[in-house]
This record gives structure tokens, sequence and C-alpha cells, in this order.
């Protein structure tokens, strides 16, 4: 009874008849290897016909459909984009709400995760709950109520407030990561230091930052991602055209039908790419061990 | 002998004592340096939801400072609203919807990379390249590649007679859902992909050698092996995922303004129209209280399946 | 300077079990230039008393005097203390340069200063050339004396060590032992020096104070307390091979006294007089295995061979006994034999009595 069943999977086991095992080898290469290549033309495909057409005429961005730039219609023209008009601002804005909530996101996170770190205090376990509960918070749950709240104290429309908004979502995994990071430094390092007489906010600056640089690294870059990624907080908490950032504004003036020009457009979407790209580039070191202890 | 010795110097226990108040020097420190981090969920998160729940008891005209109580009738208006309805159905189809692909695509480019004997540094780098072009540009990229003149895509779905020549894909009924979904997961899969990743890697290679001498196949290995390692981290992705696309607003508003004719419009899109477009701030806090209810729904479940404060040593 | 304990105890509250007491009403006195060794096995509180003298402890009740000024509840940066840790606490973001002179910055000593006490410190310390490298590209060894060197150059009026060289291999510790003698030498202040090495305390040392349990057991001289020890916990932790204890009976006869175990009988160098109260009564004798000597089996205890452990210039042998296994330090070329019946022959000048229930030294 049992030998007419056993047969087939044994002959597939050993790839005997069917198929070989070079073959099957070769197979799965080319399924793996041609993943590969499908992700990669998948996610590189737009960006490169983002980098393209800022590159192109735009005028002949319009008009003709050309899957390479031809030589004559190569131009630097649309990033004078930059030069007039609403877009600098915007990007000028989106530059200093994200240099504030990095500020704020480091200082702020720093400094608990060092109290986590090295005080014991009761109810400890009841804030890193606390704490973890700002993974759920969302900015459209928050905004809408925020919106009426900021405008009562005259934080709507103010930069400050955006920042504080941004902070705020970013400090569960700032906190958290400062807090396990700090933990792995030895305390014996800043007791030498009290006991050679430094204070503990003297010991704090030169014995634990200089240390923690990769988790503040880390949680710089997370709060820039976290700052140049927002819409919904700024098209909420920043209604007004001269305050908003770069992403609810350019949406307003694509919106109010006044913004067309695809080659301006493409050309300002590169120079927006850019920076969280460099930055990526040059931190993957402490990007990556953000995101271990993440993930943990 | 030990015991009397505390006892009898129970006046000079300095330490204790205070300690047992909570009030020593060391807990008030505690306390100052995570002080600012409180203040700031007090300021952002937990007043706002205390003044989204009051104010959805109250008809509150934006631009009028006079609100009338209410009572529950918000709620009730809400939950008598098709819109609502219907707009609950699309958040669900855009929330199974993302989760789906984006798990699938992810957990797929997880385990190509983590097999891939060349090229995974370069593979690597392109996928974090998605995650980590802002929103607002793959919405503006994706908006050029559907136009209607000179979208690439455009013309490639036209060409292929998905849609007509003159059709523009994000503006048609059918198409907008799927087209928000994809487009949101180019972005996003790597999420899921970063989550496994890391579990992937801490699988010691022995475990494969030992299935390989006992003849298992690619498919067993990753069956046997692989599969029982990520499901954990795969089902936490999955929560976190659903509870995000859930409350999405950026990428749908910024698509489509939750059109065409409604046909996008998930809880957030139709709660931001509510309160700034139809004016009506206190129903549109009864929906943001509802989507907080199912965002505490989320946490809860996030808190019950994976205890994250297990490793919070004190 | 002269660093007085005085009945100092160290309570930790811990939330799941009962309050733990880690130092139990110590007092001993460092005199100034005095090199005091704390040793006992782990968790006997030798290392919460260092804590302590340092300020990064405060104890429970009791107080603290450097000379005549109580620095109980004195912060440790207001000390003047040196401290040299276990796992040794370089910065690693500075220098060996930096890590040296950085007590210096801190008193707001001025660079030129800086350079000259350090490179004094380096020179004494053999690490000159090392001074423009950073600590992880050095040595345990070189790490270590980079530690000194910082202590070295604040030039404290305490100088602690916390078991500064268990992380370190047999031949770096007796390398390092000379060098940190030196060092202390000349600073010249009293030394605390905390380990759970006993050769290490005993090859230092001016004094030993043997810790068990939070309770202070002895405090002597390294001679004083391996041959006196004040009972049976400093005679078995102090000396190596360990002592051996025999449970035994004390006997008189005609005025003179001597103990019997088992078969076997040994008199003693005491009368029975001096033995008041024990006569008759059950008492341990303890001997070190150095004392113990190889003969016929009718002339010492019954004892079967187990095994040599031979280390070159001597042999541990191990013989098995009515009372256990027993540690014997043989000659060199001593080689047992399993089937011959040996007898362990103890040095009756070398007995020492042991009170059984409290393990006090009876003689």
């Amino acid at each position: 009874m049992s030998t007419p069943t056993e047969t087939p999977s044994e002959t597939e086991t050993e790839g005997g008849t069917r198929l070989s095992y070079e073959t099957r080898d070769r197979l799965y290469n080319l399924a793996l290897y041609g993943s590969a290549a499908l992700f990669s033309a998948v996610i590189l495909f737009p960006i490169y016909w983002m980098v393209q057409n800022a590159f192109t005429d735009s005028q002949t961005v319009i008009t003709e459909f050309s899957w390479l730039p031809s030589p004559e219609t190569v131009t630097l023209d649309n990033f004078s984009v930059l030069a007039a008009g609403a877009v600098p601002r915007y990007v000028i804005n989106t530059i200093v709400v994200t240099a504030g909530t990095i500020v704020v996101v480091v200082a702020v996170s720093l400094v608990a995760g060092y109290g986590m770190a090295r005080f014991r205090f009761r109810y400890k376990q009841s804030f890193a709950q606390f704490l973890l509960l700002g993974y759920m918070f969302s900015p459209i749950v928050l905004g809408l109520p925020l919106y009426l709240i900021w405008s009562e104290i005259g934080l709507l429309n103010a930069q400050i407030g955006l920042v504080i908004a941004l902070s705020s979502i970013s400090m569960p995994f700032a906190v958290w990561l400062m807090w396990k990071y700090i933990q792995t430094i030895p305390e014996s390092m800043e007791e030498s230091a009290w006991i050679a007489g430094a204070s503990r906010w003297r010991t704090f600056w030169d014995v634990v930052v200089p240390q923690t640089k990769p988790a503040i690294v880390a949680c710089a870059l997370f709060a820039f991602a976290i700052a140049w990624n927002d819409f919904t907080f700024a098209q909420i908490l920043l209604p007004s055209q001269e305050s908003t950032t770069f992403a609810p504004g350019i949406m307003r003036l694509i919106d109010q039908g006044g913004y067309t020009s695809w080659g301006d457009i493409m050309a300002v979407s590169l120079l927006m790419t850019v920076p969280p790209l460099l930055f990526a580039y040059f931190l993957q070191e402490y990007l990556l061990k953000g995101f271990e202890v993440r993930t943990r | 002998m030990a015991s009397e010795t505390v006892e009898s110097t129970a006046t000079a226990d300095r330490r204790s004592v205070r300690g047992r108040l909570g009030l020593d020097g060391e807990a008030l420190r505690g306390w100052a340096t995570v002080a600012p981090v409180i203040l700031l969920y007090l300021f952002v998160a937990v007043t706002p939801i205390a003044f989204a729940i009051y104010a959805s008891l109250f008809e509150v005209p934006l631009l009028n400072p006079n609100w009338t109580f209410t009572g529950l009738s918000n709620y009730v208006e809400v939950l008598t609203m098709n819109s609502f309805w219907s707009s609950l159905w699309l958040g669900a189809l855009f929330m199974v919807g993302s989760t789906v692909v984006q798990l699938l695509v992810g957990l797929w480019i997880a385990l190509v990379l983590n097999q891939l004997d060349r090229g995974q540094r370069f593979l690597t780098a392109v996928a974090f390249t998605a995650y980590l072009v802002p929103t607002v540009i793959v919405v503006l990229v994706a908006l050029f590649m559907f136009d209607v003149e000179v979208g690439v895509l455009h013309i490639a779905g036209s060409t292929l007679g998905l849609w007509g020549e003159r059709t523009f894909a994000l503006g048609d009924q059918t198409w907008a859902m799927p087209l928000v979904v994809l487009v949101g997961s180019w972005k996003f899969s790597i999420f899921v992909t970063i989550f496994t990743l890391a579990q992937l890697r801490a699988i010691p290679d022995r475990f494969y050698e030992a299935a390989k001498i006992c003849g298992a196949s690619r498919w067993e290995m990753f069956r046997d092996i692989t599969l029982p390692r990520i499901t954990g981290v795969l089902l936490i992705a999955v929560l976190l995922r659903a509870v995000f696309m859930f409350n999405k607003f950026d990428i749908i508003w910024m698509l489509t303004e939750g059109g065409p004719a409604g046909a996008t419009t998930t809880l957030p899109i139709l709660a931001y129209r509510t309160a700034f477009l139809h004016n009506d701030y206190g129903v549109a806090n009864a929906m943001a209280v509802v989507m907080f209810v199912f965002l505490a729904l989320g946490a809860y479940c996030y808190f019950r399946a994976f205890d994250p404060t297990a490793e919070v040593d004190t | 300077m002269t660093v007085h304990i005085d009945n100092m105890t160290r309570v930790f509250d811990s939330p799941n079990a009962d309050r733990i007491v880690a130092v139990d009403e110590l007092s001993l006195t460092i005199e100034d230039g005095e090199f005091l060794t704390l040793v006992g096995p782990s968790g006997c509180g030798k290392t919460t008393t260092l804590r302590c003298v340092a300020g990064l402890d405060t104890p429970t009740a009791g107080t603290i005097r450097v000379d005549d000024r109580d620095v109980t509840e004195l912060p440790p940066q207001q000390r003047d203390v040196a401290l040299l840790f276990q796992d040794i606490a370089l910065y690693p973001h500075m220098s060996v340069r930096e890590n040296m002179e950085y007590g210096l910055k801190i008193a707001g000593v001025p660079e030129d200063e800086r350079r000259e006490h350090v490179a004094e410190a380096a020179a004494l310390l053999q690490i000159g050339d090392q001074l423009d490298k950073m600590p992880a590209s050095l040595s345990g060894g070189q790490q270590q004396r980079v530690a000194l060197g910082r202590s070295l150059v604040r030039d404290p009026s305490v100088f602690l060590f916390d078991e500064p060289m268990s992380d370190l291999d047999a031949k770096l510790k007796r390398e390092l032992r000379p060098v940190v003698q030196r060092i202390t030498d000349e600073i010249g202040c009293p030394v605390l020096y905390v380990t759970h090495d006993q050769e290490e305390a005993m090859t230092m040392s001016d004094r030993i104070a043997i810790m068990d349990d939070g309770e202070l057991q002895q405090a002597g001289s390294p001679k004083e307390v391996y041959s006196e020890p004040t009972n049976d916990f400093v005679g078995e932790f102090i000396g190596q091979p360990a002592m051996e204890f025999f449970d035994a009976r004390v006997e008189s006869a005609n005025g003179t006294a001597a103990v019997s175990m088992g078969n076997h009988t040994v008199s003693l160098p005491a009368t029975a007089a001096e033995l008041e109260g024990y006569v008759d009564s059950p008492v341990r004798v303890g001997v070190r295995p150095q004392q113990i000597g190889i003969g016929d089996p009718a002339a010492g205890i019954e004892a079967e061979h187990v095994l040599d452990e031979p280390l070159g210039d001597e042999t541990h042998s191990i013989f098995e006994t009515e009372f256990g296994d027993v540690t014997v330090v043989t000659h060199a070329d001593f080689d047992g034999d399993g089937d011959t019946d040996y007898g362990l022959v103890l040095d009756e000048s070398a007995t020492q009595l042991f009170d059984p229930d409290s393990g006090v030294r009876i003689h």
C-alpha cells in the first residue's frame, strides 16, 4: 500500500527524474536574481524618471515623451524655481521646522534617556509603557483637536507649534533608543569622573554625551525623517501660505491650478529627495544601529 | 543579628526612609529628566484627545466661538451618516489592501535580500531609498507619471487598455483606490523588510546546515525553520501597518483628496473634510474619537501580543 | 591622612526579598601610608565598603572620617580620593593623555602644568610613548597602567582599588603588583585595596582585613592572619592550598593535651590547663597542607592516594581519608601509588584548634 505513495516523494527529494539538482539550483537563482532585478527596477524607475525630467527643458517635458534624455533638451533651468515664487519660502520653512525638531528631539531624549538609564525611581516601568503608547499617536487624530487648541493659545501658524507636535511623535523611538544605548555605557566611567571631581552635569557632558554619539545621530536622523516627511501636521497646524512647509505648500499651489510645470516640480522634488539620501548614505552605520535597537 | 541592627538604627536609616516616600534626591532627579517628555505628551497627546472627547459633545462651527452642548448627538449623527459607513468600508479596504501588499512585498524583499550572495548592499541601498523619499515627493512623481498628457504610467496603462486615453487614472472610480494602495506600498513595504530582516539574520546558519544534511529542500527549510522564526515579528508588523494605514491621511489626501466622488474617502479624509470644508468641528472630533478608539484597540493588541516592557529593568 | 570607618552598616532595600545587610557594623582604620587589603568571597560586602569610602554609596548607619573630617555624607567629588575600577573605565573617546589629565583639568590646573604631571607619571609607569594613543588600542595591562597614572597625577589623599586585576592573566598580575606598590608608595596616602584573591592580598599588603557575610573577621599583618587566624573561616580563606580540617576530640593525659582523630592521636604543645573547657569535648583541628607529612599507615591518619598535581617545585597530592579528601603538599618527586596505604602525619607544632560551633580559634 505504502509503496506507490512513497515513490513520487522519493524521486522528488532525490531530484532524480523530474529536475536535476543543477537545474533546480539554476531556476532558484533565476528567481532570486530576477526578483532582485524586478524590485530594483520598480523602485529605481520613478527616481530615474524624476531625475531625467528635472534636467529636461520644461517645455519638452510636457510635449514630448522620451525614455532617455537627449543632449539638446538637457538644462538646469528648472532649478530656477528655487529662486523666485513661493517654493523657496516653503523649502526654507521646512528646513527651519526640521532643524528645530532635531534639536528638541535630541535634547529631550538625551536627558530623558540618561535619567531612565541612571536614576532609580518608582513607576519607571509605567513611564516606559506610557512612552510606548506614543507609537500609536497618529497625526490626523491629534491634529484635528490640536487645531483649535493651538489657535486658542496662539501656536497656530507658528512653526514652533509644529516643532512641538513633531517632536512629540518622535519621542517614543528617540527616548527608548537613548535609554537602551546609555545602558550599554559602563557606569564606572561616570563614577571615575565624579571621583576626579567632575560634577554630575559636567560628567554628563564630558563622559556620557561623547560616547552616546551613535544614538544621537540615529535620533537626529529619525527626527529629520519625521519632520522632512510630514504633511498632515503642517497642513492642519500651518494653514497660512507664509508659514507652511514644502509638502502642504506645493500641494496647495498645484490644487489652485497655478502650478503645472512638471519640469519645475521634478527639479524641486529632486532637491528635496537629496538630503535624506545623503544623510542616510553617510550615516548608514548609525542608522542601522538605531534600527537594530528598535526592532529588538 | 542583622535585623536587630536595622531596627536599632532605623532613625539613622537615611536613604530608605526618604526612599520609601519616593522623594529622595535620586527619584526627584529621575523624574526631572523625563519631565519634558511627559510635558510634551500631555501637551500634544493627552490634552488633544481629552479635548476631542469634550468637543465631540458640542456643536462647534469652526469660525464661531459659540459652542452649543449637544450631548451624544454628534455621535448619533456620525453613526447615521452614510458617508461615515462608506468611509469605514473604504478605510477597511485601503487598510487590508495596503497591509497585504506591503506584507507580501516587504517579506519577499527581505527573503531575497537575505539570500543574495552578490548585490546585497546595492539592493539594501535601493530598498532604503524608497523609504527615504519623502511622501510628498512620492506623490508628486506619481501625479506626474499618471498625468494624462505625458505621464509614463498613464501612457503604459492606456496602451495596455487598462484605462482610456483621456482618463486620469487617479481620478477614475475603479482605479483610484488600487493605485493609492500601490503608490503607498511603493514607499512603505520596506518597513516590513526592516522588521523582518533583523530577525532573519539572527537565525544561525547551523540550523540550515543541519537541515541540509537531513536532505531538506529549500521550501521545507523555509517552512520549518525560517517561517516559525519570523511569524512573531510578522504579526507585529501586520498589526502596526494595519493601525497606521487605518489612520493614514497624507498620501491619500495628496493623491486624490478623497475623490473621485468619494472613492478614496477613508475615515481620516472624511474627518478632515468635515472639520475644514464642512465647518463641523464637533462631528469631526467625534470621528477623531472613533479613530482613537481604533488606535487604542490596536495598542492593546500590541501590548498583549508582545510585551515591550518586559525588557524594562528598573 | 587616616581613614576611620566606625560602626558602618549598609542595608539594601530589595523590593521582592528581605532587606540585604551588605555591611554589618564594620569598624576599621587605615593609617597614613598604610596599604590595607580588604579580602573575602564575593558578596561579602568588601566592594560596598569601598564604595562608601569613595562616596559612590552612602552608609545606612555609622560614620567614615578622614582625619577629623566626617565625610560620611559627602559626594564623591569632594572627597579627594582616587579609585581604580575593575573594568578600568578609561574614557574611550579621549586619548591616553586626555584620560590622565582629566582630573587636573576639572581642578582647573593650567595646561603646561598638566602636561608636566602627566609626563612624570607616564615615565614612572613606562607608558611615555603611549600618550597619544586611544585606550582601545592598548593591551589590558597597559590600560591598567594608564588608569594608575590617572590616579597618580591627581595625588589623592586616599587611594582605593576595586579588584583592579581580576580581569588580567596571572603573568600580567605579577608584573603589575610591584608597579601598584611603587605608585602607592610614591603617593604615600592610605590605600584600601579590595580583592577576592588572597595571594594578591598576602603579597601586597601591610595589613589584611578579611570580611565574610558583611562582617569583619580579622585584621592584621599578612603573617599574623596566616599563622594566627581568629577563626576557621580566616584559616581556610588565607593560604594556598586551603587549610585542612579534621573533626577531633581533646584528650588529657598527665597534664599534657592531645587530640584524637579516629584512631590517630596527636599530642599538642599545650597543657590541659590551657585548653580549659575543651578537654573531652569535640574540636576541629586545622592544619595547612604544607604541614602534613606522608608516612606509614600506622604513624598517621590512614589515607588512600587519589591523585597528584605536580607543580614543578612541589606537588599537591590528594588523599582520601575518613575525614574526606585531604590535600597535602608533597615533594616535587613524590609519585603516589593507589595500592599503597599511607598515613598522614600532622606537624603537631603547627596544628590549630577551632571551636566546632563558633569556629573561633582556641589554640
